[in-house]
């Protein structure tokens, strides 16, 4: 299941979990609504743009710019990311393939033109910074639906006007926590959509909690997108540091070359 | 004003109940302010410093750019039995401590063996990889152990810096918040880092764990503040409570002083709550000092009352009396105290001024109590005890101060000798006084927070820093100004310069760390451990790193908009004059050898420069102030410049002497001896008052020198000898304490208080002696 982003690539396209409407609100469990959260159409492909804001604690701003491209394999989801700005990194690549099998790791590739180089990255470490923002490769790439256990927290509560579902996850392992890096969480779900729109998330280590937020969301091509997502890290109810993603614009399932996913075209470029 | 002291003693002894109720009424809303305003424990660096200066712009150009600055640090040294530090155990403890501090609540970042992470190429893959996958493998595999240290040999990054090159010493760095002008988190983190090692038992699993760091030395100095004040003011008081048994031989003698001392103290820390100034190592010996200012000046009024009741006078007649006959002598004695204190307020330091501010209020509320309340408490004493009556009409002490003339008289030209030779070397004594503020020094050598810092010394080149700003000095609008190549060059060059001095330890900087980056990026290869060629490449090698998911995110070694780098140097703790000599030359090396960087210093042992300097101007100014302002104070009172001169030198000259002994001995002064010359001087010199008032007062009545010397000593002798002995003792209690700034306050001025007794006993006698009776002989 997707935690809050489901993959890189995706998290400019798939800013949002898709909206499956069952016409059914009454009487679901806990799992039975997460797992409608999960069961979503990321469309076939997707090209996007999407900026990338770093703020720390005395709210400075470092803003990068990302294009996106996205595929959707029988085995295997890929994706490949190129960054427009700023001037310095423009030109660098980020590459990844997310296979179905759980068992085969991740792969990802970073290209940097100053050296002219492609280098795989080792992907082992999910719980670690994605691009030095707030969200961790767990929030982007996403984790099994059948690692945690689901409890209604509260039926009924209010998130910018719409109704939402509490629904607390519960690592079923240590093994999961360390993968991960979180304790557990607790996810708002809109009951209209199946749309995580908040959580607030215990990390392990640090005693930190962060805060997420998903915002303007739209449906494009026919799939609900969270143009905006935010993640709050804090200690002691005091804000570390923050890292908003804001799309700037998403095609979903439109045609994408496979010879995009390869490491030529990480060197070639945009 | 003659008829004033009547008009005020009649205004207070017909009032006597009021007075008393106001008193309590005072007592009662300076409880309320501080309870209200509870004073906390201030000992930051930056508190030192008024808004504006330089210094403090530094460190806060520091704590906007990077973030907080200040680091707990626990020291590991292998057991005896353990080959190195990667001992299964001790990695297990290790963890656990840092884990511990990690989940800490003022804790924002922690750099430790068990976290440690490297960043190389892992079967042609870039990687951030934990040293330790996972703790408690590593019990069951002895070759996870191995394995590491077999890493950690190629680990330019961590070497020296988080584990000594031999393996035997390791250190954890927990990063705490910083919070302006606040202890009580620094309190709090150490001493739950205490308990948790007190819970797990390492001590007794033979782990000798060291800690330092700014927050250990905030701690150490709050709690060994409270406890040796807990036990130290009951001890002064017990004390006090057997002079005043000695000296008045009743139970009203010892308890009625209190009065005065009690409210004092507690209006002088109403005052300092309402005015919300904390606790600092300089005002922290306030609380004892007015006890001794409100004892001494007791003594005096007491005395006087006795001294009349034995004369047959009831006790609201001799409480008038002793109003009429004190009210002027006390007002110019807490006028000067006020002045000595008041003359602080020149230093360019915070917690002085505040010192300051406080305590030239606590010689007035002295003076307005002793002058109101305790009358009014005395005359309700109708019964006079034998003992008591007996003690005034002839004890040792009435023999003492009947003997003392005579003796200066005869002995009045060996005694000016003598004094002369005594000033001259005390001018040339003070001479050689040096300055060291510097804060590691405030503990005792015996204790375990200065053996601690030895071995931070001698295992990680100490634990005190110098902080390097550092940027291009070339305009730069953009943000990334840093990523310059031949910027970074320079500042790699910079880092090797620095690290090659015999004084500084290892820093760990973005250049290290592009290094490191870029070397793993191109296979491991040595040849590539050398920064970027490019701006371009230094943007995306700092990209990589992010995206290899590093706990480790550089925000306190590069600013946030990427235009500064920090270079923390670790500095041997050194003496300020050494360390002065130290950083001149190496601002004079960086400022000719690397141009093209615009370098600033900061963090706490430049800081700690800045106050010796500002204490050496501060301790000059502020005595040349207070003797200024005493000396036109006495001139005032005795309306004589000859007898204003007679009652200055014989003050002065104790501090002169004190502080060359203390030169000549080779103790340096700190910001505990600051506040002593200026302090003493205000108290030093009540005793010549008294001396001098009653002489010029039975000169002005017809008496002869010797019959004027005579009452003068009669008169005021007792007093004099017991406030003298009162201070002494008082003050000689701080010698126990283990903070060496209360220390050096307790026995430079148990020191001048003596020297100032044999001075008034002595050298004022011989002096009006010389002078007055050449004076008579010529006239007659």
């Amino acid at each position: 299941m997707t935690y809050f982003i489901k993959s890189f690539p995706r998290i400019v396209f798939f800013f949002c979990f898709v909206f499956i409407f069952s016409g059914q609100t009454v009487a679901m469990t806990a799992s039975e609504i997460m797992a409608k959260v999960d069961a979503r159409d990321t469309g076939k492909s997707s090209v996007s743009n999407t900026i990338m804001i770093l703020i720390d604690k005395k709210d400075r701003k470092r803003v990068r710019e990302i294009q996106l491209f996205s595929k959707e394999y029988s085995d295997v989801d890929k994706s490949v990311s190129f960054f427009k700005a700023p001037a310095d990194v423009r030109g660098t690549s980020y590459m990844s393939f997310n296979w179905e099998n759980s068992n085969k790791e991740d792969d990802s590739w970073l290209y940097l033109p100053a050296l002219q180089k492609v280098n795989r990255i080792a992907s082992s470490d999910r719980s670690g910074s994605f691009m030095g923002s707030d969200f961790t490769y767990t929030d982007i790439d996403g984790f099994e639906f059948s690692d945690y256990t689901y409890e209604m927290k509260k039926e009924s509560d209010i998130v910018d006007g719409k109704d939402c579902w509490v629904i607390e996850l519960n690592p079923r392992s240590k093994e999961v926590i360390n993968k991960t890096g979180y304790l557990k969480s607790v996810q708002w779900i809109r009951k209209d959509i199946y749309f995580a729109v908040k959580g607030r998330i215990l990390v392990k280590k640090g005693k930190k909690v962060k805060l997420f937020l998903a915002k303007d969301l739209n449906k494009i091509n026919g799939i609900w997108t969270a143009k905006t997502l935010q993640m709050i890290t804090t200690k002691n109810k005091k804000i570390q540091h923050k890292s908003i993603f804001q799309l700037k614009d998403i095609t979903y399932n439109i045609p994408v070359e496979d010879s995009l996913f390869a490491t030529e075209a990480m060197r070639r470029g945009l | 004003m003659n008829k004033f002291p009547t008009m005020f003693a009649n205004l207070v002894v017909n009032n006597r109940i009021k007075v008393l109720i106001i008193t309590f009424i005072l007592i009662a809303i300076s409880i309320g302010s501080i309870v209200a305003r509870p004073l906390g424990y201030n000992n930051s660096n930056e508190m030192w410093f008024l808004p504006g200066d330089p210094n403090l712009l530094a460190f806060e150009k520091l704590q906007t750019l990077f973030g907080d600055s200040e680091y707990l640090i626990v020291g590991i040294s292998a057991r005896d039995k353990d080959i190195d530090v990667f001992d299964p155990e001790t990695i297990k403890m290790i963890d656990q401590i840092s884990t511990m501090l990690e989940d800490h609540e003022v804790v924002t970042q922690v750099r430790s063996l068990s976290k440690y992470q490297r960043t190389y190429n892992k079967n042609g893959m870039v990687a951030t990889d934990d040293l330790f996958e996972d703790i408690e493998e590593v019990s069951k595999n002895p070759q996870l152990s191995a394995d590491a240290r077999q890493i950690m040999r190629g680990e330019e990054l961590a070497l020296d810096s988080i584990i000594t090159s031999d393996f035997m010493n390791t250190r954890i760095m927990a990063r705490t918040e910083y919070r302006y002008n606040d202890n009580s988190h620094k309190v709090k983190v150490v001493n739950d880092l205490r308990d948790f090692i007190k819970k797990n038992g390492y001590l007794e699993r033979g782990y000798d764990l060291r800690l330092g760091g700014v927050p250990v030395i905030g701690e150490r100095f709050e709690t060994l503040s409270n406890t040796d004040f807990g036990w130290i003011i009951p001890l002064m008081s017990f004390i006090m409570f057997c002079i005043l048994g000695l000296m008045f031989r009743s139970i009203s003698g010892m308890f009625i002083p209190w009065i005065v001392i009690a409210t004092s103290v507690f209006t002088f820390q109403g005052i300092q709550a309402a005015m919300g100034y904390p606790i600092t190592v300089v005002n922290q010996t306030l609380t004892p000092i007015t006890m001794l200012i409100g004892m001494a000046t007791t003594v005096h009024v007491l005395s006087e009352f006795y001294g009349l009741r034995t004369t047959g006078l009831d006790a609201r007649a001799s409480t008038v009396k002793l109003i009429e006959n004190l009210l002027q002598p006390v007002f110019f004695t807490s006028l000067t105290t006020a002045i000595g204190f008041s003359a602080l307020y020149v230093t360019k330091l915070v917690p002085v001024r505040e010192f300051a501010v406080v305590a030239v209020t606590i010689p007035v509320i002295v003076f307005i109590f002793t002058m109101t309340s305790l009358p009014a408490a005395l005359s309700f004493l109708t019964r006079l005890p034998k003992r008591t009556e007996g003690a005034f009409k002839g004890d040792w002490l009435t023999s003492f101060t009947s003997f003392l003339p005579g003796f200066t008289y005869k002995y009045r030209k060996a005694i000016g000798v003598l004094g002369i030779g005594i000033f001259g070397f005390s001018i040339y004594g003070i001479s050689q006084i040096n300055v060291d503020t510097n804060i590691f020094k405030y503990f005792r050598s015996s204790l375990k927070v200065t053996e601690d810092m030895k071995y931070f010394d001698a295992q990680f080149k100490g634990m005190s820093n110098i902080e390097y700003l550092i940027s291009p000095n070339v305009p730069f609008v953009d943000s990334g100004a840093i990523k310059q190549p031949a910027f970074l060059k320079k500042v790699g060059e910079l880092e090797d310069f620095l690290e090659a001095k015999e004084e500084t330890g290892k820093a760990l900087t973005v250049p290290d760390f592009l290094k490191q980056i870029r070397q793993a990026f191109s296979g491991d290869k040595s040849q590539y451990y050398i920064l970027p060629d490019t701006k371009e490449m230094t943007a995306q090698l700092l990209l990589l790193f992010e995206n290899s998911g590093p706990e480790e995110d550089l925000s306190d070694l590069k600013d946030f908009d990427e235009k500064s780098l920090r270079m923390t140097i670790p500095t041997l703790n050194m003496d300020t004059s050494d360390f002065n000599a130290f950083v001149e030359e190496t601002n004079y090396e960086i400022k000719t050898g690397f141009p093209e960087l615009n370098v600033e210093a900061t963090g706490p042992m430049v800081m700690f420069q800045a106050q010796s300097e500002y204490t050496d101007k501060g301790i000059t100014n502020s005595f040349g102030i207070s003797l200024i302002l005493i000396s036109i104070c006495f001139f005032v009172l005795f309306r004589s410049f000859k007898y204003g001169a007679i009652a200055v030198v014989p003050s002065v000259v104790p501090i002169l002497l004190a502080g060359g002994i203390a030169a000549l001995m080779g103790k340096d002064l700190n910001l505990g001896s600051l506040i002593v010359g200026a302090m003493t001087m205000g108290i030093a010199v009540d005793d010549s008052i008294h001396v001098i008032s009653r002489y010029r007062l039975s000169r002005l009545q017809g008496n002869n020198i010797h019959q004027a010397m005579a009452r003068a000593m009669n008169e005021s002798g007792r007093a004099i000898i017991t406030t003298s002995i009162i201070l002494v003792i008082g003050f000689s209690t701080f010698l126990m304490g283990r903070l060496v700034p209360m220390i050096d306050t307790g026995l430079f001025s148990a020191i001048i208080f003596l020297l100032a007794l044999f001075g008034v006993l002595f050298f004022i006698p011989a002096i009006l002696y010389m002078v007055d009776d050449n004076e008579e002989k010529l006239a007659s």
